[in-house]
Parts: C-alpha cells; sequence; structure tokens
C-alpha cells in the first residue's frame, strides 16, 4: 500500500502554492506541519482530487487520483466544510454512504456503528441544525470512516473538539495508522508528537522537513517555532 | 450498482425538506384552481326586468349561457341555422355616440323595437340569447358587429378562408407553407358543427399563466441544486467520493427532472380540473375552428388542450434541465431566480416582428412565449429533412435536445469544478 506523489505542483498566477513537492507514504500516521498559507491544505485537496495540479502526480497503489477506483479508497475530512442543515445526523451519514459506494445493508450497519464511534447515536434522528460545533466534527470523522478508507486525509481533525474527545481522537487515528495511510495536518504540535510516525513540515509551499521525529534531537515544538517564528510573529 | 437510486431519492428528499418550495407550491397550486373559478367568482351582471333591475351572480349568469349554448350543440353552422340567428338579430345595427360638441367617441350595438310591446320584446330577448354564442362567432370572422344582417354559409366560410390566408401573408408563409397549410385545410370537416368547449376554451387560455407560474416554481426549487453544494462548502465531500462525480450529477439532474414534471402536472391539474368544473368537460370533440376560427389545424378543442399540456410538460422538463444548469455554472441561486424571473418578464413584454422571419420563429419557440393560445395560429413551418413541423411539433424536440446538450456541458462544468481557496 503505498501513496505516491511526484513533483506536485499548483501555481496560482504569481504565486507558488505548492512547489514540486514529492512523497511516498506507506502504512502509518503523517504530521503536516506549517504555517498558514504554506500550502498544506492545497496539497491536501490535490491529494484528494478536488483540485488540479498545475504539473505532477498523485496515485494510490498506481491508481491515479483521477479515478473512481482511488476515491473508493479515500477518506477526507476538510478542514471548514458544511452539512444538510434538514438532514438528521442519520441521513447524512447514510447519504454519504450511498455516494461512498455502499450498499444500503451494509450502509445501515455501517452508519450505527459509526454514530456509536463518534458518540452521536442518541441524536442520530435529530436535525443537524440542531448540532453543537463538536457534534458536526465527530460527525464528520465519522463520514470519514465509513467506506473503511485505506487513505485518510485529515485537515484540522481535532479543531472544535474539547479535550476529552481530542484525545480518544488521537487514539482512533493512532488505531487507523497501523493499517492504513493517514495524512494529518494541525496546528496542533502536540497532537502530532503523540501520534504520528512521521513529520512533514512545509513552508513557502516546500517540503523542508520529511521523516521521523525520533531522529532528531529535540523538541519538535520548538523546532516548529523557530522554522515558523517569523510567520507566526507576523499572523 | 452505483446506488443512483438511492442519491436520486436523497436528492428529492434535499430539494422537499425546503419550506420555500412547500409555500410556494402551495400558493401556485391555490392560484391554478383560483384561475379556473376566478370570473364567475369576481363578476355579477345587472339586467332590466321591466321596471326592476335584477342582479345575478356570475356562476348564474354562466349556468344561464351554459344552457343557451348547449342547446345549440351538433348543429352546423350552415345556411339553416344563419337565418335563425339573422331572425332573431333582425335590425341590429351600431349608432355612433357623441359628446355634447357634437364629437364622435364611437359606436354602440343597438336594436330598431319600433312600438312592439315589452312581451313581444322579451320573446325576442330570449331568442337573442339563445343564439347569441353563433351570432359572437359570426361577429368574430366577419369581424362586424352588424355582419348577421347579411350573412350566408358561403360568404362566412369565404371570409374565414380569407382571413386564413391574411394570417399567412403577414406571417410571410412560402408557398411550400402555403400548400402544406391548404392541405390541412380540405381536411378540416365543413360546416363546422357547433358545440360547447368553453370550458377547453379557458384551459387553451390558461396556459399564458400557468406557464409563467411554472417557470417561477421551477426557479424556486431547483435553483439551489446544485449551487447550495458550493455554498455550504459540501461539494469537497461530494467530489473526493466514489460516486460524486458522474452518479451525483445525474442522480441530481434526474430528481430536478422529476421536480419539474411533477410541478407542471401540480399546476396544469388543479387548472384544469376547476375550469372543467365550472364551465363544464363538454365540447371535447369540437372543432378548433369553432372558438379559434383562423386556426387550421384539423384538430378538436380537446386534442389541442392536450397537445398544449404534452408541450407545457416537455418545456416543464426543459425549465427544470436549464435551471439545474444554471445552478452550477453561475453557482449561486439568486443569480438564478433573477435571471429565470427576469427571462419570464422580458417575453411577456418583447416580441419580435414577423418581417424577421428567422429570429421572430426562434423566439416563438422559447418555453415561456410558445405556450400562448394564438400559438395555434402560427403557420410557419420547420422543415427538416423535407418534413415540415410546426412550432408545437417541433419544440419538445427541440427541448430535448438542448437539455441533453445542457446535461452533457453541465457534467463537464461539474466534474471540473476545483475547490479553490476559501
Amino acid at each position: 500500500m503505498e501513496l505516491v506523489v511526484d513533483r506536485l505542483s499548483k501555481q496560482y498566477k504569481n504565486k507558488i502554492a505548492v512547489d514540486r513537492v514529492s512523497l511516498r507514504l506507506q502504512p502509518g500516521v503523517y504530521g503536516l506541519l506549517g504555517a498558514n498559507g504554506a500550502g498544506k491544505t492545497t496539497l491536501m485537496r490535490m491529494i484528494c482530487g478536488i483540485l488540479k495540479p498545475t504539473s505532477g502526480t498523485v496515485s494510490f497503489d498506481h491508481k491515479d487520483v483521477t479515478t473512481e477506483e482511488y476515491r473508493a479508497e479515500l477518506g477526507y475530512l476538510p478542514q471548514d466544510f458544511g452539512y444538510y442543515p434538514e438532514f438528521t445526523g442519520q441521513d447524512f451519514l447514510l447519504y454519504m454512504a450511498a455516494l461512498k459506494g455502499l450498499s444500503k445493508p451494509y450502509a445501515k450497519r455501517k452508519v450505527k456503528e459509526l454514530l456509536e464511534l463518534v458518540a452521536l447515536q442518541d441524536v442520530a434522528k435529530k436535525k443537524i441544525k440542531t448540532y453543537s460545533g463538536g457534534m458536526k466534527q465527530r460527525l464528520g470523522v465519522a463520514q470519514v470512516l465509513l467506506n473503511e478508507p485505506k487513505l485518510l486525509v485529515l485537515d484540522e481533525p481535532t479543531a472544535g473538539l474539547d479535550p476529552k474527545e481530542r484525545v480518544r481522537f488521537r487514539n482512533l487515528i493512532a488505531e487507523l495508522g497501523k493499517e492504513n495511510i493517514v495524512l494529518l495536518s494541525t496546528h496542533i504540535v502536540s497532537d502530532i508528537e503523540h501520534i504520528a510516525d512521521k513529520v512533514l513540515l512545509m513552508k513557502d509551499g516546500q517540503l523542508i522537513y520529511q521523516g521521523k521525529w525520533e531522529e532528531q534531537n529535540g523538541d519538535l515544538e520548538e523546532f516548529y517555532l523557530k522554522q515558523f517564528g517569523e510567520e507566526s510573529r507576523n499572523e | 450498482m452505483n446506488n443512483f437510486g438511492i442519491l436520486y431519492t436523497y436528492e428529492l428528499k434535499k430539494v422537499c425538506m425546503r419550506k420555500i418550495v412547500w409555500i410556494t407550491m402551495s400558493i401556485l397550486v391555490l392560484t391554478a384552481v383560483y384561475m379556473g373559478i376566478a370570473d364567475p367568482l369576481t363578476t355579477a351582471y345587472t339586467y332590466a326586468d321591466g321596471e326592476e333591475r335584477v342582479q345575478i351572480s356570475g356562476f348564474e349568469f354562466l349556468a344561464m349561457e351554459k344552457e343557451n349554448a348547449e342547446a345549440l350543440n351538433g348543429q352546423a353552422i350552415d345556411d339553416a341555422l344563419l337565418e335563425e340567428v339573422k331572425d332573431a338579430y333582425q335590425g341590429i345595427h351600431t349608432v355612433e355616440y357623441s359628446s355634447e360638441d357634437g364629437t364622435v367617441m364611437g359606436t354602440s350595438l343597438t336594436l330598431d323595437y319600433k312600438d312592439e310591446e315589452e312581451e313581444i320584446r322579451k320573446a325576442r330577448s330570449q331568442k337573442r340569447e339563445q343564439y347569441k354564442e353563433i351570432y359572437s362567432y359570426v361577429k368574430m370572422v366577419m369581424g362586424d358587429y352588424e355582419a348577421i344582417n347579411t350573412i350566408n354559409e358561403e360568404l362566412l366560410y369565404q371570409t374565414r378562408l380569407g382571413r386564413v390566408q391574411d394570417n399567412w401573408l403577414e406571417q410571410k408563409l412560402t408557398e411550400e407553407e402555403k400548400s402544406y397549410w391548404t392541405e390541412k385545410e380540405n381536411t378540416i370537416d365543413k360546416p363546422f358543427v357547433y358545440g360547447y368547449a368553453e370550458g377547453w376554451k379557458r384551459i387553451l387560455e390558461e396556459f399564458l399563466s400557468l406557464n409563467i407560474m411554472l417557470f417561477l416554481a421551477i426557479a424556486i426549487c431547483l435553483s439551489n441544486i446544485f449551487s447550495d453544494e458550493h455554498l455550504r462548502k459540501t461539494d469537497q465531500l461530494i467530489l473526493c467520493s466514489r460516486y460524486g462525480k458522474k452518479t451525483l450529477f445525474f442522480s441530481k439532474m434526474a430528481a430536478g427532472v422529476t421536480i419539474g414534471a411533477v410541478c407542471s402536472v401540480l399546476l396544469l391539474l388543479p387548472a384544469i380540473f376547476s375550469t372543467l368544473c365550472v364551465y363544464g368537460a363538454g365540447g371535447y370533440g369540437v372543432a378548433v375552428q369553432v372558438y379559434l376560427p383562423i386556426c387550421s389545424w384539423n384538430l378538436t378543442m380537446g386534442q389541442a388542450a392536450l397537445l398544449m399540456s404534452l408541450v407545457y410538460v416537455a418545456a416543464g422538463i426543459f425549465g427544470s434541465v436549464l435551471v439545474m444548469f444554471l445552478s452550477e455554472a453561475m453557482k449561486n441561486s439568486v443569480a438564478v431566480m433573477g435571471l429565470m424571473t427576469g427571462s419570464v418578464i422580458a417575453t411577456m413584454l418583447v416580441s419580435v416582428p414577423y418581417r424577421f422571419r428567422v429570429i421572430s420563429q426562434i423566439y416563438e419557440l422559447l418555453p415561456t412565449v410558445l405556450l400562448r393560445v394564438w400559438q395555434l395560429w402560427d403557420d410557419r413551418l420547420v422543415s427538416v429533412f423535407g418534413v415540415h413541423f410546426t412550432n408545437f411539433q417541433i419544440a419538445p424536440i427541440i427541448y430535448m435536445t438542448i437539455s441533453a446538450a445542457l446535461i452533457f456541458y453541465g457534467n463537464r462544468i461539474y466534474k471540473n469544478y476545483q475547490i479553490r481557496g476559501r
């Protein structure tokens, strides 16, 4: 199982958002770190096939990013996304299950199981417009897992969750990373320290570091602040 | 299995769960019902009965008119009947009326009663009421209130044919088109047989309003079907899912087309039902020329209503595809509604003269223009590989062809959409 990103670039008029990024990812959790505007979300969108690269390719087990087969293996949690307010949580997941190609009987079983996993079983039949921000985020995590994806792309998955839920999801992500490829983007360095097998650091559209953090001496947060201190001060 | 059916059901659910859809459709359906009963409901008639002035409701007046008209059912509009009408309307003529300074203000219709007694006068009045429908028909064909005094069968049908030919001239018909319609004219049985078909006539006239209502309904129901996915940012979840690019697009289209067809039926059926309840369903088999004299189609009133109903549903389907295409192309439901409403209003106000033949004919094929009763005597034809089609025949084919092209192009826009900075 391998995700291959080969010299991937995205250019907007006079700005290069992602600059010749190459990656080969095997099962494990990959923490993607970078300041705002570093190109993390652009890279993730290209890996999910919802943004066309200017150049370069993305493939998963030789399946091109543009194919239905690739998307069948993918689970994506965007940073900021919406729901259908008139749908119930259960309806939303059943709808997403149909989109992901699950059969109806299997989808029903899977939705029930995931609602329990994200502790939304009691509000499954309530309209999403009545959900809190944290509940919506948990619903988003549940939809990622519907098709048992081998490639998970999670953009700020713990945003909006309370500390207890954050720890729970961190453990869940670590568990998923044992057999699947999980690409995780977050600003919370401690999340990366706890669960990421490898760290990917992005700056100005380029990967400035990729590898196991244990190999480095020192604290990741300190390194992160040192690299992005200037940007952080400017923000 | 690609879950098309499941996705189709969910797309229908998304549309039907919106409150504005229910509110709009409820108002429009009630309006459609009202259209059928509006005239008798909102009118009253006053007449002199001796010394007294009597007022009757629109429904009572309609019942009287209907009774008189139905008494003529099955009678051929020939010399024998025309003589009877002539006798009933004997002495009818127009007189000018002037202002105090002698300026002629207009004309009015009057009768010479001489020194007739009240009883005789009343009997003559009743007789005129009995033949009123035929008198109105003669007046409509001849364009003259006094024509009844000199009318005969030959003159009536010759004048009608003359008016049909004037219409051809006005519409700049080619020789080929003229011979096509001459052939059609020859297949129409003459003299026409009268039948009371007011209900069907009213339905034909109602299509103008029904069409406006349909396009507003479709714009409100479907303008957000694609744009909301972008607005709510659900597009990024959809487009990276297995069936999000192809199957979902066609599921949405199928759901929208279903909504368009259902909207057209939901507006059409109440309008037809209420109209036929008020005016009666009789007269389905009456020749269309009895009510629309310059129409050259060999159709009955009921067939004409059926033909327009079918085109109406086809227009509904085309309208729904167009709105969904715009929803994806513009990604803004308010802009789509504005565009559709503006187009409907514009086509109500704009007309293209017959002298610009091609532009005029294309314009008349627009779904918001075509469904008007007078299009039944737009005799310009469209020739495709030597086969002639009238506007009503070619329009559904054109609508379906354009719909297919919009679906194809819309799918390209949809699947190539890029999620950029948000």
